[in-house]
């Protein structure tokens, strides 16, 4: 009986409590995701219909929309042929779920054997440390995987078709190419990553139509202060922490405080001897 | 009479020794003077969707090219290469600088007369913190270009020259005091009010580690 009497304060308070979470958590204001659009499907305008609107019309390759912040929630995205109409076969679907407070770049690119896909990448607005900046490479060309490197130094080994590598390097100006393990590479092409961002290439296009070549994104305000500045090791301007002639005043007062008690002492001692 | 006299010393000698520490903090000088303007307020986010009866409605979607050819940063206007003060007797060389490696600490000149305009955030006059920083002293080479930076007050000029010949006039608006470790964030803001803050180190000396204690902080702003 006893038992019972617990386990029905325990499912009681439970419940309360998972009752009241999804009410606190509507009362505060929901965070949009911030979407960028990139247009990565080579000699192909679009037209880009999201839950079944037209949103962006004749869109095209190799370009982006600024930084859209949309509710989250689930969204379907079609491609059409520019001017194609609305009821006609998309010649690319898919959805994604956007998270409230999430930052992702959505891609139409091509696979490793050339057909049309819609990738969708998070973007980690987490800060970097100052000086530094995120380089991001995202592969979504029609070629086979390759490496990349920064001024010729290799930064990464392998970034296969619909993924992604990441690295933290200074800031700073750089020739970017690509190290193809078979025939076609990309660039050197001069790279700026400016401190404090996040500098995202995607490497877009086909190595057999010859349409290779080099998208890019940058998401700003990711900078961290510098923790300290350190300009002196000579000691010559210290505040004095205590001032000499209130020093010397209190030697003084203490001579003087141990001086008068001695007299006073001494002088009962006589009087009582 | 002569029988008070001790009592009256004692009385004395007990009151300066309190008194004494009592006075010299009430009138130590005031590290901090002037205001500092408000912090910025939040930056505008991008045109915002909204869900509607009819669907998603994204206004005015700007489109650009995203290919890397085509990518400019955005232009910083000319570096600062030169800062004059006059009542402090500054006259010094400015000369760019980022963090120093491994650190986390803002690179500093070897030279303790010439002064490092941080690199990474915007030039003075531009919106945002520029921060100048300078030697206070060095043990080898002696006092730096800021020796006497926290003499300036509220109302002191501070002329900035840059790389494209032109130059600037700044009024300094308030001085601060911070432990080295808590640097307030908005010092490297890039955006918001223009406003220059010029670093050197300052406070009690630890002759140990060869270090001060605080960064004392100098914000001027555009004298128009």
């Amino acid at each position: 009986m006893q038992r019972q009497w617990w386990t029905k304060v325990l499912t009681l308070f439970v419940v309360l409590v998972m009752g009241a979470a999804p009410a606190w958590e509507a009362g505060a204001k929901p965070l949009p995701a911030v979407v960028t659009v990139l247009h990565a499907l080579p000699n192909f305008t679009a037209d880009v219909y999201v839950n079944g609107e037209l949103t962006l019309s004749g869109f095209k390759p190799e370009t982006a929309t600024d930084p859209l912040e949309l509710p989250a929630g689930k969204y379907t995205i079609e491609i059409r042929d520019v001017g194609a109409s609305a009821d006609s076969k998309p010649a690319l679907e898919g959805s994604v779920e956007l998270r409230a407070g999430e930052n992702v770049s959505i891609i139409a690119g091509l696979t490793k054997v050339g057909d049309p896909a819609l990738n969708v990448f998070a973007n980690d607005v987490s800060r970097v440390p100052a000086g530094s900046t995120r380089l991001v490479v995202r592969n979504v060309a029609d070629a086979p995987p390759f490496g990349v490197r920064l001024d010729g130094k290799l930064v990464f080994k392998n970034v296969p078709n619909s993924s992604e590598a990441t690295k933290q390097v200074d800031a700073g100006t750089y020739a970017f190419r690509t190290t193809p393990a078979s025939g076609s590479k990309i660039g050197p092409e001069e790279l700026v990553l400016e401190e404090g961002t996040a500098g995202i290439v995607y490497t877009v296009g086909s190595a057999k139509d010859g349409t290779l070549d080099l998208m890019f994104q940058t998401i700003a305000g990711l900078q961290n202060s510098p923790g300290s500045v350190l300009t002196g090791d000579g000691g010559l301007a210290a505040s004095s922490g205590f001032p000499a002639w209130a020093a010397g005043v209190m030697a003084v007062a203490l001579i003087g405080l141990v001086g008068s008690g001695a007299a006073i002492v001494r002088r009962r001692a006589v009087v009582r001897g | 009479m002569r029988r008070r006299l001790p009592f009256a010393l004692l009385a004395i000698s007990a009151i300066a020794l309190i008194a004494t520490p009592v006075a010299v903090w009430a009138m130590r000088p005031d590290v901090n003077v002037g205001t500092l303007p408000p912090p910025p307020p939040p930056t505008t986010a991008s045109p915002a969707a909204v869900l509607t009866s009819s669907g998603l409605a994204i206004p005015d979607v700007v489109v650009r090219s995203a290919r890397l050819a085509d990518y400019r940063p955005a232009a910083k206007a000319a570096r600062p290469v030169g800062l004059a003060i006059g009542s402090i007797g500054v006259r010094a060389t400015v000369v760019p600088v980022g963090v120093a490696p491994s650190e986390t600490t803002v690179e500093v000149p070897t030279d303790v007369d010439t002064l490092g305009w941080y690199r990474f955030g915007p030039v003075p006059g531009a919106s945002g913190s520029a921060v100048v920083i300078g030697h206070v002293d060095s043990q080898v080479q002696g006092p730096g270009a800021f020796f006497r930076l926290h003499e300036l007050g509220p109302g002191d000029g501070v002329t900035v020259l840059f790389a494209d010949g032109s130059r600037s006039e700044f009024r300094v608006v308030a001085r601060r005091s911070y432990p080295k470790s808590r640097l307030p964030a908005g010092l490297f803001a890039r955006t918001g009010r223009p406003m220059l803050a010029l670093v050197t180190c300052g406070g009690a000396f630890d002759p140990l580690t060869r270090s001060y204690a605080d960064n004392v902080v100098i914000y001027a702003v555009p004298a128009h």
